[in-house]
């Protein structure tokens, strides 16, 4: 998938990311695929994200982790 | 309600432990002194001070992987202490709903009831253990 594709958004208010129950501070980048695109709109409605380009700092639950020695 | 623990970087689910997470009160000192030409006191505020949030569990025999005071217990017995940071929701930790958190960094359990027993109790056998720490933040799960 190509990162223009991905529903990448910056934090605006600390949350836990439900895929990784890690701790995402204001300002990180996160990639919200985990989500549907009707929650992604409600939790952006309530100011907790905003739209944005850049490296998301968590993995998502439904993309493969990144293997080693690849062919 | 759900309760998780962290004692590295990653958090786990502690609710079918867990029984009790109380609520914990955080305050700031105050001063006070008087001036003859008013008649209520001149007031000042400082820091936050710390907070202790006891935690009460229940105690499940032989497990060391999955129970919670054994989790506790290594952490506590460790020297001077490691850090274990709690979290709790207290409507759940499902997507929506809002968690609260200590200290990532310099939470410390300082107290740790040990199971005990009575012979002529049919009572659940229950441990506890005070987090101390110096803040706690909200968070929403998304």
């Amino acid at each position: 998938m190509k990162s223009e594709q991905r529903p990448i958004y910056r934090v605006l208010h600390t949350v836990v990311l439900s895929s990784d129950r890690q701790i995402y501070l204001p300002g990180a980048i996160v990639d919200l695929s985990h989500l549907s695109p009707e929650a992604r709109r409600q939790f952006v409605a309530k100011g907790l994200f905003e739209t944005a380009d850049g490296e998301p700092a968590n993995i998502p639950a439904n993309e493969p982790l990144p293997c080693k020695n690849c062919p | 309600m759900c309760v998780e623990l962290m004692t590295s970087t990653t958090w786990v689910d502690y609710s079918d432990h867990l029984s009790v997470v109380d609520p914990p009160v955080q305050t700031r000192p105050t001063g006070e002194a008087y001036v003859f030409g008013e008649d209520t006191a001149v007031i000042g505020v400082g820091k936050r001070g710390p907070m202790d949030i006891p935690v009460r569990g229940v105690w499940v025999a032989g497990s060391t992987t999955a129970s919670g005071f054994y989790t506790v217990y290594q952490e506590f017995t460790a020297a001077c202490g490691d850090m274990v940071a709690l979290r709790w929701g207290p409507m759940g930790c499902t997507s929506g709903q809002d968690v609260f958190y200590t200290s990532t960094t310099k939470s410390e359990v300082t107290s740790l009831t040990f199971p005990g027993g009575d012979a002529g109790s049919a009572d659940i056998i229950m441990f506890e253990f005070v987090v101390h720490t110096p803040d706690v933040t909200h968070a929403t799960v998304a």
